[in-house]
């Protein structure tokens, strides 16, 4: 059993920055291609996209990526897990174990180049994630997360509740 | 851990399933061939080279995703791998699966395979947490391991006229269109349009030619295709309900149906959401009732209505339901719709009674039509009155009423009239509101919420406030 000290902090991969850099690269390259279309029907409008784009981007990359990623923080409690994050409006979740269903590890094609992963928390009806965390921390958060499932579940055996299979 | 478990692959059946899709488009790349017709050596070779690039992208892949579904058991959860681009490993504990679905249909069955479905709480409302093939040996293992712990079984057969009355009472001309139109579509693209467009002349000519006598051949083709729409609906209703057994296995409900696709589902009773006795206005008159349970996992299979028990008398249906879930229906407190309410019930109908209506006006201006627009105006105005009188039956119908060990809500869905029986810890919210006018008139419309794959509200409408305040007052 955990004790109250044995608290986890969990720190995004040191290649967080970079794998969010490459995702908004991929989605603005998607955009460009409607942009593109909508300058052959629309100048006007074709080019004010255009623009803003050009200025979002920049922005993004230089400054608000960087403050998300900082925002970013998780921790794995006796009795739940704490996520914070966001730059313009900040989110705070507090998960209990109990209410767990099973947790994910999934990673795509950049998560693996750079050895990072996210960690999906799937409960009754709602979810949330630990996004881009390295790959080992992810794979031990995990493994921590299930066994105090396993607790949680026992525990509530000996408390009466039915066991089941 | 996990990454240290021997993980086992699943049946190669998967990647035929994977491939149903697929084989359509190496088709038409084959097809391809045959039309284009390359003259000289340099197209042959880059139409060839085309095609099996198409075809090992599709195999590749298909290979892929049956090389990374991974699974492995213990004795408390089942750890999962999947995923190609994006890889996802996972573990279910055995205490969050409430239900399990055995699936298998001819094909599968041939290849000695067979589809298991876990579904939790968790996940997509659509989707079941994990599908799979496996061979029957383990899905037979799997139902061994759940059987294990029996220690007395309750049993339920249905009787084959009663799945009849039952498919009929589901079925409903669009859904059978639903199904004509791709079976039409797809033979006129494989067949060519010339014969689908037979198809279609004959199919419908053909019923034409003896109503033509009575009604004119336009309303006797719409006849026509309601009616075999209807006919086609219900077919497929049958296939799907018929030999529905029901057992109670220690904590379980296993619900079996099916001919031609036969499917199995386990479902954990701690975990029913709420059980459900539906009567439609055809199975009043015919004083018939059927069984049906809500719960995690419930309608993801096609057709599926988590159905229990099907058309039967009142009395039959209610010691049975009991036998089966453990539920009674001893009702200790009962509120009914207040009287002089029944105008909220019958408002909507009411309003579509001007349908019918404004269809015998269309008639005189479209005088070429009169015939075709009088019997659609016949059929509309059938419809609408079976409305009214279905919801003149739910006022008389609809109640909330508590028992010792869950609250009941009797009231209607769409054409059924439907009566919950919620136990106590699944209700998520009980929901008391209030319009203007019924303040005035003391009335109030009560929404209790419970959850099950996807959110459910039963809602009774036009309850004494007073009442209701007073019973759930006294509930806590």
């Amino acid at each position: 059993m955990r004790k109250k000290n044995d608290d986890v902090k969990i720190s995004p991969s040191p290649y967080a920055e970079t794998i969010w850099r490459v995702d908004l690269s991929l989605f603005i390259i998607l955009l460009i291609i409607p942009v593109i279309a909508i300058c052959f029907a629309s100048p006007l409008i074709g080019g004010v996209i255009g623009v803003i784009l050009l200025v979002v981007y920049p922005i993004m990359m230089r400054y608000i990526i960087p403050a998300y990623v900082r925002s970013c923080s998780c921790r794995l409690t006796k009795d739940c897990i704490e996520i914070r994050r966001g730059v313009f409006f900040y989110h705070s979740v507090q998960i209990s174990f109990s209410s767990l269903q099973y947790c994910v590890l999934s990673q795509d094609v950049i998560q693996r180049v750079f050895q990072s992963c996210s960690i999906g928390l799937r409960m009754a009806g709602a979810s949330a994630a630990i996004r881009h965390i390295p790959l080992e921390n992810g794979r031990k958060i995990k493994a921590i997360i299930d066994s105090i499932m396993m607790e949680e579940y026992e525990r509530g055996d000996e408390n009466g509740a039915p066991k089941e299979i | 851990m996990a990454h240290q478990k021997k993980f086992k692959k699943t049946h190669p059946y998967s990647i035929l399933r994977q491939m149903r899709i697929s084989v359509l488009l190496i088709l038409l790349s084959v097809l391809q061939q045959f039309l284009v017709r390359p003259q000289g050596l340099l197209e042959i070779i880059g139409s060839l080279g085309l095609n099996a690039f198409y075809v090992t992208v599709i195999l590749s892949y298909t290979l892929s995703v049956y090389g990374n579904f991974k699974y492995c058991t213990d004795a408390h959860c089942v750890h999962i791998c999947k995923g190609v681009f994006i890889r996802k490993s996972f573990t279910i504990p055995y205490h969050s699966i409430r239900t399990i679905v055995f699936y298998r249909d001819i094909f599968s069955s041939l290849f000695g395979a067979e589809r298991i479905s876990i579904d939790t709480p968790a996940g997509s409302t659509r989707r079941y947490d994990m599908t799979s093939y496996f061979s029957r040996r383990i899905a037979s293992d799997i139902r061994n391991m759940l059987h294990r712990k029996t220690v007395s079984a309750v049993s339920y057969r249905s009787r084959t006229m009663s799945i009849i009355v039952m498919a009929a009472f589901w079925s409903n001309p669009v859904t059978g269109l639903i199904f004509i139109v791709p079976v039409v579509n797809n033979a006129g693209k494989i067949l060519g349009r010339e014969v689908a467009d037979n198809l279609v002349r004959s199919s419908i000519y053909s019923p034409v030619r003896y109503m033509v006598h009575f009604i004119s051949p336009a309303a006797a083709t719409i006849a026509s295709v309601i009616l075999v729409s209807w006919t086609i609906s219900m077919i497929l209703c049958f296939l799907r309900y018929v030999r529905l057994c029901t057992y109670r296995i220690g904590d379980y409900i296993i619900i079996s149906r099916g001919l031609l696709s036969h499917s199995m589902t386990y479902t954990r009773v701690s975990g029913i959401s709420s059980v459900n006795i539906d009567q439609s206005l055809l199975m009043k008159l015919m004083h018939l009732k059927s069984c049906s349970i809500s719960v995690i996992g419930s309608g993801k299979l096609k057709g599926d209505k988590g159905m229990i028990l099907s058309a039967e008398k009142a009395e039959d249906i209610r010691r049975k339901m009991t036998d089966l879930t453990g539920i009674t229906h001893d009702e200790v407190k009962r509120i009914s719709v207040a009287r002089g309410s029944i105008f909220t019930y019958i408002r909507l109908p009411l309003l579509a009674l001007l349908l019918p209506a404004g269809f015998f006006m269309l008639r005189y201006l479209l005088p070429q039509l009169r015939e075709t627009i009088t019997f659609l105006s016949y059929v509309v105005l059938f419809v609408v009155l079976w409305w009214l009188l279905f919801r003149i039956f739910a006022y008389r119908s609809s109640y909330i009423a508590f028992s010792q060990q869950c609250l009941i809500v009797c009231s209607y869905h769409r054409l059924t009239l439907r009566k919950y029986y919620i136990p106590f810890d699944n209700i998520q919210k009980i929901e008391v509101s209030q319009s203007t006018m019924q303040k005035y008139s003391g009335k109030c419309n009560v929404h209790v919420c419970l959850y099950a794959e996807k959110r459910t509200i039963c809602t009774v409408r036009q309850l004494p406030k007073s009442q209701v305040d007073q019973i759930l007052e006294n509930s806590g």
